[in-house]
């Protein structure tokens, strides 16, 4: 008998800025029905850690924040397999990769699976190395500086020219009009992530373009799904997507993830201007829209297990053009007793059961 | 007679960007098109055109279908397709 997977995933949060954690849970499921799945959360009030379908999960625990460093969640992990223990962890968030990438000795101690990048490759489609990441394929870039000072960003700023962005070194953008809002939003991103933090020029279009994918850490590309964002949130995340074939940008795809012999999952952000597609980001996780491509046949989440597992991957279907993604967010019920047992560091399928329980005897 | 007209054209421009035929899916009378994914809502005359456009139909043939489809004279569906396709030429 196959030993039933039990896989532990981050970033449960489905927002206004969705987490990917859901949409990988629910795409994992679509393949592995049976999958254990521990939820690694940062807050008790994680969206994810009261669903009841497919996206939900069967016991949390709440994480160290990733500025701890590796050493804390390591013990903290292996407190989690000692209840739990882990054949596979799949990290969600920018923040948490660089401890997962430094403690990769232990893992591999450990026999757990978790993302095989180097260090190299995920510092070389960092923000701040955007510039070099264009020089190296070819591929049109913004122009982008980074700044550790609040002198050197006035610099960068000055020679970027307004309006323009500002950029956490993990997380978030500012749209920045006057030099009066450089130090408010550069100190915002140094408290948040430490430096340093980047300047970007803005690229004028009305057209973003997302990519998903997954490279197999040779620079091939095991599969991938274009979208235009068709609905975006206040603050840019797409809300709504229709899938383009277009053969320029898969030419782009394929240049960056064969020059970085990229591993894993990975999203690249795209705004079309004038003079065509410009890369403004690359994140090295599943974006939150995963679980999209995968109700069409590219299931990369179900994918990335496999590929983990060194299991003979199935085939992506190639995502039809017209085929589109809208965004729905519903009300999920909780209860007092599972942010008791949270608070505690961890909620069991006990919390879940006692719920259940409670749900059947109001029904009566 | 009808006025002289392209005999072809494989692309046009929407939002100065260019827009080739191969590329528009037409469903219903949404035109899609699957490389950009933009789409633009155009009336049943519009898309019957395009749909011609995208299988190469010469204009001179175009018009003549266009003319029987819609029960109009040729020199109406010609200036009609001269008009549209000047429209889709010059857009954004």
């Amino acid at each position: 008998m196959t030993k039933q997977l039990t896989i532990a995933v981050s970033g449960l949060h489905r927002g206004d800025n969705p987490q990917p954690g859901p949409a990988v849970i629910r795409s994992i499921h679509r393949r592995y029905p049976s999958a254990t799945i521990i939820g690694l959360s940062y807050d008790m009030l994680e969206s994810g850690l009261f669903s009841k379908g497919d996206d939900g999960v069967s016991a949390a625990f709440l994480m160290p924040f990733p500025a701890k460093g590796p050493k804390v969640l390591l013990e903290r992990l292996d407190e989690i397999c000692e209840i739990h223990p882990l054949d596979i962890i799949i990290p969600c968030l920018d923040a948490e990769i660089p401890n997962y990438l430094d403690l990769a000795n232990e893992f591999k101690s450990r026999r757990i699976r978790t993302p095989l990048l180097t260090k190299k490759t995920f510092e070389r489609r960092s923000k701040n190395s955007l510039g070099q990441l264009g020089k190296a394929t070819g591929i049109r870039v913004p122009r982008t500086i980074a700044a550790s000072n609040l002198n050197a960003i006035y610099k960068a700023c000055e020679e970027i020219g307004y309006p323009l962005f500002l950029k956490g070194k993990q997380c978030g953008a500012s749209h920045v009009t006057t030099a009066a809002e450089v130090a408010y939003v550069f100190n915002s991103f140094m408290a948040v992530w430490g430096g340093p933090v980047v300047a970007q020029s803005v690229v004028y279009g009305s057209d973003e373009y997302d990519v998903i994918g997954l490279g197999d850490g040779k620079g091939g590309l095991l599969g991938s799904c274009a979208i235009r964002k068709i609905m975006l949130t206040s603050n840019g995340k797409a809300f709504g997507g229709i899938v383009v074939t277009d053969p320029v940008l898969q030419d782009i795809v394929e240049k960056v993830v064969k020059k970085l012999k990229w591993w894993g999952p990975f999203e690249l952000e795209f705004v079309k201007g004038r003079q065509g597609h410009e890369l403004i980001e690359m994140n090295p996780r599943f974006p939150a829209w995963a679980d999209f491509p995968s109700q069409i046949g590219c299931n990369l989440p179900a994918m990335l297990v496999d590929l983990m597992l060194s299991r003979p991957m199935t085939p992506v279907v190639p995502c039809e053009a017209g085929r589109m993604f809208v965004r729905h967010c519903i009300d999920l019920v909780g209860d007092i007793s599972q942010l008791a047992e949270l608070s505690e560091g961890s909620m069991t399928k006990g919390a879940k059961l006692e719920l259940e329980n409670a749900k059947f005897e109001l029904v009566k | 007679m009808s006025p002289k007209l392209p005999t072809s054209r494989k692309n046009g421009k929407v939002n100065g960007q260019s827009v080739h035929l191969s590329n528009l899916k037409i469903v219903g009378c949404l035109v899609f098109d699957v490389c950009s994914g933009k789409f633009h809502r155009v009336s049943e005359t519009a898309a019957f055109v395009i749909d011609e456009l995208k299988r190469q139909t010469p204009v001179a043939g175009i018009i003549v279908a266009y003319s029987q489809r819609y029960k109009i004279s040729q020199a109406i569906a010609a200036r009609d397709i001269e008009l549209f396709m000047n429209d889709i030429s010059v857009m954004g």
